[in-house]
């Protein structure tokens, strides 16, 4: 249940991001998750729902941008999209394959309503 | 809070040391950690939405159109790294590791592979000859470090409470109890999961994932984030083979289809099978 850690970092981020003085209520977390970062998205949006009660994030909903995987071929060069680690390349049956994108785990934005 | 970073910890996370038997320190904080470090990357953009249009026109009328809407929302740009608390000071780990010269290992597995038992006969086999620190992670109890304690190394034990992995911040407090000595080998045992200690730097220099025969051969792509970040893979409890149903050569094609630069050591800890193999990589690693 790493997604709680996650979470927790979240909140610190979006706390510290907020420039001081502002008394909005922050209404939106937007998030870049890639489909090969080992986060469990409902395990995720669950935890920060749990957590962000009584904090400037309590009345924040996570909006979460999926990024999929993208992996290129070592053997013939091929780029193609996976969902997951441990696929071969459908042009070769390769397994030695780089990932190029998918690993993402990036808060991209916040937006504060007065 | 903690003189070094600053910090107050959200975790219910002790630090013990057996050969002293003293309890170094708990934090017991809310939540959130503020480090001293913390704003130096903080680029924040306001862009403020505000619409006032205001048209001039040549001919003689002239007229304003004002929108005005009752809620004012404010977008900031972040762009950061959720993980970027915990890597950045993974970064300031592996520059402490680096200007000491030392090589740091973290070690991850399910829980019974046989992490400790592999450390106690490494430590023994190789202390005249190489420098060894252990840090060893578990939810509760010292057991673990009380068995490397006995090897004559020394040990810190963290127990994360309710807490699934280490990160690299408990490691930063460990090391400033611990205070290795210039060229040595740092052993960090990570609480025994195969997925979430995947996700956290520590600042190691190398990942070593152990299986054993006991568990399945599809561990590798059941899972695959912690084989894919790892740089090597022990295959422990060799000896067992026998009389239980695990392919071996299955297991290390599983491995391998998941990461294709992973190496695989198979030992078995308790006969000694292949442990010159792990050796030999440990010096490599080292330099010797």
């Amino acid at each position: 249940m790493h997604e709680l850690s996650i979470a927790h970092s979240l909140l610190s981020i979006i706390e510290r991001s907020v420039p001081s003085g502002n008394k909005g209520t922050v209404t939106e977390v937007h998030l870049d998750v890639g489909t090969l970062s080992a986060i469990e998205l409902d395990a995720l949006v669950f935890s920060f729902d749990i957590i962000k009660d009584k904090t400037i994030s309590s009345k924040a909903n996570l909006i979460i941008n999926s990024i999929q995987g993208k992996g290129k071929c070592r053997s013939c060069g091929s780029v193609f999209p996976i969902d997951k680690f441990g696929e071969a390349c459908p042009e070769c049956n390769s397994f030695s394959i780089d990932i190029l994108q998918g690993k993402e785990l990036k808060i991209t934005s916040i937006s504060i309503e007065d | 809070m903690c003189s070094t970073c600053g910090c107050g910890s959200d975790e219910n996370v002790s630090y013990h040391q057996p050969s002293s038997h003293k309890h170094i320190h708990e934090h017991t904080h809310e939540n959130g950690h503020s480090h001293a470090h913390e704003h130096s990357h903080d680029h924040s953009h306001e862009h403020s939405h505000q619409h006032d249009h205001h048209h001039d026109h040549s001919h003689d009328h002239s007229h304003e159109h004002k929108h005005e809407h009752s809620h004012k929302k404010t977008v900031i740009d972040v762009e950061k790294d959720i993980l970027f608390e915990n890597n950045m000071l993974a970064q300031r780990n592996r520059g402490y590791f680096a200007a000491k010269n030392m090589l740091a290992i973290n070690l991850v597995s399910s829980p019974g592979s046989g992490k400790t038992s592999l450390l106690e006969k490494t430590l023994i086999d190789l202390k005249e000859k190489l420098k060894f620190y252990v840090i060893e992670g578990d939810q509760q109890t010292t057991n673990d470090a009380d068995r490397i304690d006995a090897t004559g190394t020394k040990v810190l034990q963290i127990n994360t409470g309710k807490g699934c992995h280490l990160d690299s911040h408990m490691i930063l407090h460990a090391l400033e109890t611990l205070k290795p000595e210039n060229d040595s080998i740092l052993f960090i045992e990570n609480v025994g999961n195969l997925v979430c200690p995947a996700m956290f730097d520590l600042g190691e220099k190398e990942r070593v994932v152990i299986i054993s025969v006991t568990e399945g051969d599809d561990k590798p792509l059941k899972y695959p984030d912690m084989f894919h970040s790892s740089t090597l893979c022990i295959i422990n409890k060799t000896d067992l083979l026998p009389y239980v149903p695990f392919d071996i050569k299955k297991a290390r094609e599983n491995a391998l289809k998941i990461n294709h630069h992973l190496e695989i050591i198979e030992v078995s800890c308790t006969k000694g099978d292949g442990l010159q193999e792990w050796y030999d990589w440990l010096n490599k690693k080292v330099g010797h």
